[in-house]
């Protein structure tokens, strides 16, 4: 059972989280679990718009900055009794750090101040593991030259060194191989606080990263292992990432499986705890690089891969509960003691806006990533970085293609962002495998699956498919660069390749009431399914790298709603990956849902009510099929007019009549902006008679059920539109959580044949009673007035609105 | 070169050959070990079985012979999904070396149908062959399975394990290294003998305990070891792993049933009653002992399974004697187990042979 006392748990959130759907879903997932099990939350937010849910799912939801002043002052005022600081990133370990003595009663959950520190002050680190006898790399952080000096001397090139700035922030790592490069880094100008940190370079040793979990009860088990497919020195975020880590054998798997709990009892860490290693396979050599005593991205990743709900247990053991005594809600029980089993490879692969090569090293450049599920490392590379959709290799090919192999060389010595495309380019030049094992510090087995999707790669590009070869194609995932309707008339070798459903967590099985099916090795790999009419939610072939968060916000409220409204929702697609636990249970992993969907028959056609398609464009069948809603955004209208009062109004539509439930207004005053959220209540009448007229005339031709997004510039005292927009776009989040009319419930409500009231009032229409109003100043700043407050700030600094 | 893996009832799995091209039948046995195939291919569990491995990218890892579980392999085929031809370490490729030990295998197999298919309808004999025509249905289901698996594993020779420490004898009902290791590791001075060795053979060489190994087959079929059993747990200390336990349990008057769903797994956690701390140990067994048979008997639960809830182990209430289903000795698997052998090491230690004994 979970400790006593524990009733109000502060929750610090992410500093901004807006990129980090991993730690949103987390943290959405234990909001969830907490809120189920009868606790009252509260959250610290310095964005409440970049979390995974509406208004009222947190019972309060503090916008302030995240530190330590805030916290503490929260905790002071209100004394509740926990704060949970492990869904929230670096930084709320860094201000749990720092409140050691100054929080009274107020327990800390997940974490304790050592461990916290600990992640910050790797002397700490260092000397707790070197006290506990675990492998760990000696290393010097200090601001004394002489000191430094003497420090590399004793253990000589190479080296990597960083800054550690005094906010606890630090520089990326920098490779340094000989003295020259030493004193250029040293040269840089630094501020007298800044301390530089030295410790022997691992660079080319292979990284591994193993996630346990852990009861107060000292009950560890190991969840899942990672291995990246690029060696130490490359940020194991900018590299590709495979679970499970197939390149270790039993002794060493044992080995790092054993460090990692001893780890997290030597903190003593009671819930979530991933730790990393460098591992060299030929000399043996291991060290423990890193631990992170919270969610991350790995423990996403590993969520997904092996449908263990990390979040929730991390959680529930951070409460006390015994690993196999776990809730799903106050009324099932679950057992979190599982190590799970993976039939299957899941990989993290790192995206990058950017389409040109960037170097890549030590510090993180990638701004997002795609995970995908295959039986086979070809299937997954193929399906993820070597998927021309996603990355456009065939232009990356073509540029590569141009450059004599000297030139190739230096992209195979000097890493980027297309890296598996450079080895691929330079396989094809018959470069030696063991050669570009040995610059790269990638292992043999990577590369050989390299050359496999180069001979194969042959098979197509010389239209050699056959029947002695399609099976091995799709086995190695071909599908993801196109030749789904050649693969599709053998629908047995389809099915087999491409269904990836996985169900979560199975409670009271009629056999065995215990037993969590948390894995798809021959277990459940079908989902069930009600009677209920169904409405499937497709997610579009092409996953965008942008917009994450807004399209699992939509998919998220969407698929509440559907259920809420009696029908049942199916999601089928390429990103269940991202979603909180909630959904991810009713999600088919299919790579081209659109194609597949039929083949595949997982779906009855006659219990399908509607698809709701999160595609830009919608295929010529669909078009022309009427049970197709198209819910990604689309322009209709713009205009290029600049000013500096403008207006984004959220219009819903039953095709005859239309609500306005939400106005976000902003105006900019000399360099500062501003934006208020549900303007709909500072409106005056013929402000909105004017938008009234607008809309209706906007809209005279339209006849079809959607929502439209209109915005509107002040021109000379008027509105003007200058831009509209049906389907879902950015805003959606914002409108969401400013209105108290739920605008996708209402949506699904119209899908599902409802129509509005004919002949509302203009109050019925712009109807919007929150009482709490979000002010976002400068795009980064938000706020939370009344509707008192709003007023003065619209009188006093707004003037003239 | 196309293959075919056909179960009893007919059931057609089709993949590609590698290793030896002979037709082989056994019994099929699916397992969810995450590592350590060199380990599980050369078990001597493995006798007479045809071991599918749902793990994917089967041998980057590398294969190392120091793993090895016995002198040679004991399966008579392999299963997988995907295979990787080149290793981390620069060891022998995993499809060469299953060539090198001449056991047929068949690999991109839809190992999650197969698995679940098993988990469905239980386990059964299968073959690896050329052709999936009725014929070769039918030899499948006429064919009868060798009941002696235990003779055909069990050292014919005794033979030692010298070391300076607790004098153990082992009964090789299948036995794995890793037993011996783990029993060097403690300085135990070992003899290995034959599965049906007499009472009087083994008092003879005064151990201070003895330990009935892991092993293959039905535990009913071993009638003497059984009957061994009740004489030599009246007179020394006695550890069961696996089929040993389960040896143990029957000589003890308790019922032995199959597992609806057989444990091969290299982490399945356990749990110990007593205290409530969970281990997670390998398992590779099919049969457990029956609830509610402990209940008359003179032992007690000592460890249930925490996904079934399936006994584990069980220790006599005033003898010493102590016996795992799981395997503590791990290979592969985690090392969470290792305590048992201190256990029994501690158990000897702490009584005084010439009191208890009747």
């Amino acid at each position: 059972m979970a400790i006593s006392g524990i009733h109000n748990i502060l929750i610090i959130g992410p500093t901004n989280s807006d990129k980090n759907v991993d730690l949103s879903t987390a943290l959405y997932d234990t909001a969830d679990i907490l809120h189920k099990l009868g606790y009252k939350t509260t959250i610290i937010v310095e964005n409440p718009t970049a979390l995974l849910s509406s208004g009222d799912f947190f019972d309060r939801v503090v916008v302030e900055k995240v530190n330590g002043e805030n916290v503490l002052n929260y905790v002071n005022q209100f004394r509740p009794d926990a704060i949970l600081p492990t869904v929230g990133d670096r930084n709320a370990l860094g201000i749990v750090s720092g409140l050691n003595g100054k929080i009274s009663t107020t327990k800390v959950l997940g974490t304790s101040y050592f461990a916290a520190l600990a992640t910050f002050k790797r002397e700490l680190f260092i000397s707790k593991l070197n006290q506990n006898k675990l492998p760990v790399i000696n290393f010097i952080s200090s601001d004394d030259e002489d000191e430094l000096y003497d420090f590399i001397r004793s253990i000589g090139f190479p080296i990597i060194a960083r800054r550690r700035f005094s906010n606890r922030h630090s520089s990326g790592w920098t490779n340094i191989n000989n003295l020259f490069e030493l004193d250029n880094f040293m040269a840089l100008e630094d501020d007298k606080t800044t301390k530089i940190e030295i410790e022997r370079s691992i660079r080319g040793f292979s990284e591994y990263s193993m996630t346990v979990v852990r009861d107060r009860f000292d009950n560890a088990a190991l969840i899942g292992t990672i291995e990246d497919i690029e060696p130490i020195g490359i940020h194991h975020l900018d590299s590709n990432l495979v679970s499970p880590a197939l390149s270790l054998n039993d002794s060493k798997l044992q080995k790092l499986r054993n460090y990692s709990i001893k780890l997290a009892r030597v903190f003593d860490i009671v819930g979530v705890c991933t730790a990393h290693f460098a591992l060299n396979h030929k000399t043996g050599e291991c060290y423990l690089t890193e631990f992170i005593p919270r969610m991350s991205e790995e423990t996403k990743f590993l969520e997904y891969a092996t449908c263990y709900p990390l979040a929730t247990v991390a959680v529930e053991l951070n409460l006390g509960y015994q690993l196999d005594k776990l809730q799903l809600d106050s009324g099932n029980s679950f057992n979190g003691a599982e190590e799970p089993f993976m039939d299957h490879i899941t990989s993290r692969f790192p995206q990058w806006n950017s389409k040109e090569q960037r170097y890549i090293g030590p510090s993180k450049t990638s701004d997002s990533s795609i995970i995908v599920n295959g039986f086979s490392i070809e299937e997954v590379f193929n399906k993820g970085p070597l998927n021309d959709k996603l990355n456009d290799n065939l232009t990356r090919y073509e540029q590569l293609h141009k450059l004599d192999d000297d030139q190739l060389f230096e992209k195979i010595i000097h890493p980027t962002s297309w890296m598996l495309d450079v080895l691929l380019e330079a396989i094809r030049r018959d470069f030696e495998l063991p050669v570009l094992s040995e610059v790269t510090g990638i292992n043999m087995p990577y590369l050989v699956v390299l050359k496999r999707i180069m001979e194969n790669s042959a098979i197509i590009r010389d239209d050699a498919v056959d029947e002695e070869n399609i099976e091995r194609l799709v086995e190695m995932g071909v599908k993801g660069v196109g030749y789904s309707k050649v693969l599709l008339d053998r629908d047995e070798i389809v099915t087999k390749s491409v269904v990836k459903s996985k169900k979560s967590i199975s409670v009271a099985s009629e056999n065995f009431e215990n037993r969590n099916y948390f894995v798809t090795s021959g277990i459940s790999n079908d989902i069930e399914m009600t009677d209920r009419k169904k409405i499937v939610v497709r997610s579009p072939i092409i996953t965008s790298k942008k917009n994450i968060m807004v399209r699992q916000f939509v998919l998220l409220q969407l698929v509440k709603s559907i259920n809420q409204n009696g029908l049942e929702a199916v999601i089928v697609g390429r990103e269940p990956w991202s979603t909180p636990l909630e959904i991810r249970d009713i999600a088919y992993e299919i790579a081209d849902p659109h194609m597949e969907l039929r083949h595949l028959n997982l779906i009855p056609n006659e219990s399908v009510f509607k698809i709701i398609d999160f595609s830009e464009t919608l295929s010529a069948e669909d078009v022309e099929n009427n049970e197709v809603f198209q819910i990604s955004s689309k322009k209709i209208k713009s205009l290029d007019v600049k000013g500096e009062t403008t207006m984004r109004i959220i219009v819903v539509s039953d095709g005859d009549n239309f609500t306005i439930p939400s106005i976000i207004f902003r105006k900019s005053i000399n360099d500062k902006s501003y934006e208020i959220s549900s303007f709909n209540n500072f409106l005056t009448q013929p402000e909105k008679n004017e938008i009234l007229e607008i809309v209706k005339q906007e809209l005279s031709d339209n006849n079809q059920i959607n929502v439209f997004n209109f915005e509107l510039v002040k021109s000379n005292g008027h509105w003007l539109v200058t831009l509209i927009s049906e389907g879902m776009n950015g805003d959606i989040i914002r409108h969401e959580l400013a209105s108290s009319v739920h605008v996708i419930d209402t949506l699904v409500k119209m899908i599902l044949g409802n129509k509005f009231k004919i002949g509302m009032d203009i109050d019925e229409i712009f109807y919007n009673d929150d009482d709490e109003y979000l002010v976002t100043i400068n795009d980064k700043k938000f706020e939370t007035f009344d509707f008192k407050e709003t007023q003065t700030l619209l009188n006093e600094e707004i003037k003239d609105y | 070169m196309k293959r075919y893996l056909i179960l009893e009832d007919g059931k057609v799995f089709p993949g590609e050959g590698f290793g030896s091209s002979a037709i082989t039948t056994g019994q099929l046995v699916v397992s969810n070990n995450r590592t350590g195939i060199e380990q599980s291919v050369t078990d001597p569990d493995a006798e007479g079985q045809i071991m599918a491995f749902t793990i994917p990218g089967v041998g980057s890892s590398g294969i190392n012979r120091d793993y090895y579980e016995s002198i040679n392999s004991q399966c008579k085929g392999v299963v997988i999904g995907s295979s990787i031809s080149e290793t981390v370490d620069g060891s022998i490729p995993f499809e060469e070396w299953v060539g090198s030990l001449e056991i047929p295998g068949i690999k991109g197999v839809d190992i999650r149908a197969l698995s679940r298919y098993i988990h469905d309808n239980g386990e059964m004999k299968a073959s690896i062959m050329d052709t999936h025509d009725q014929h070769a249905i039918d030899q499948i289901k006429a064919l009868v399975l060798p009941p002696d698996l235990v003779k055909q594993v069990s050292t014919k020779q005794s033979y030692p394990n010298p070391n300076i420490g607790t004098k153990m004898v082992i009964v090789d009902l299948g036995l794995k290294y890793s037993i011996l290791r783990q029993l060097s590791y403690r300085d135990c001075n070992s003899v290995i003998v034959n599965y049906n060795a007499s009472p009087e053979e083994i008092a003879n060489l005064n151990p201070d305990g003895i330990i009935f190994s892991n092993g293959p087959g039905d535990p009913n079929d071993l009638t003497q070891t059984i009957k061994n059993i009740k004489v030599l747990q009246k007179e020394f200390p006695v550890l069961g792993i696996g089929l040993g336990s389960l040896l143990i349990a029957i000589a003890n008057d308790c019922k032995i049933t199959r597992l609806t769903h057989p444990h091969h797994e290299s982490s399945l956690a356990v749990k110990e009653v007593a205290s409530g701390k969970i281990d997670f140990v390998n398992h590779n067994h099919s049969y457990t002992i029956d609830q509610k048979s402990i209940g008359s008997s003179d032992f007690i639960v000592t460890n249930i399974c925490v996904s079934d809830g399936s006994i584990e182990g069980i220790r006599h209430e005033y003898l010493p004697i102590m016996s795992v289903l799981f395997e503590p000795e791990a290979a592969p698997g985690p090392t969470d187990g290792y305590y048992v052998f201190d256990e029994f090491i501690d158990l000897i230690d702490s009584i005084n042979h010439q009191d208890w004994s009747r």
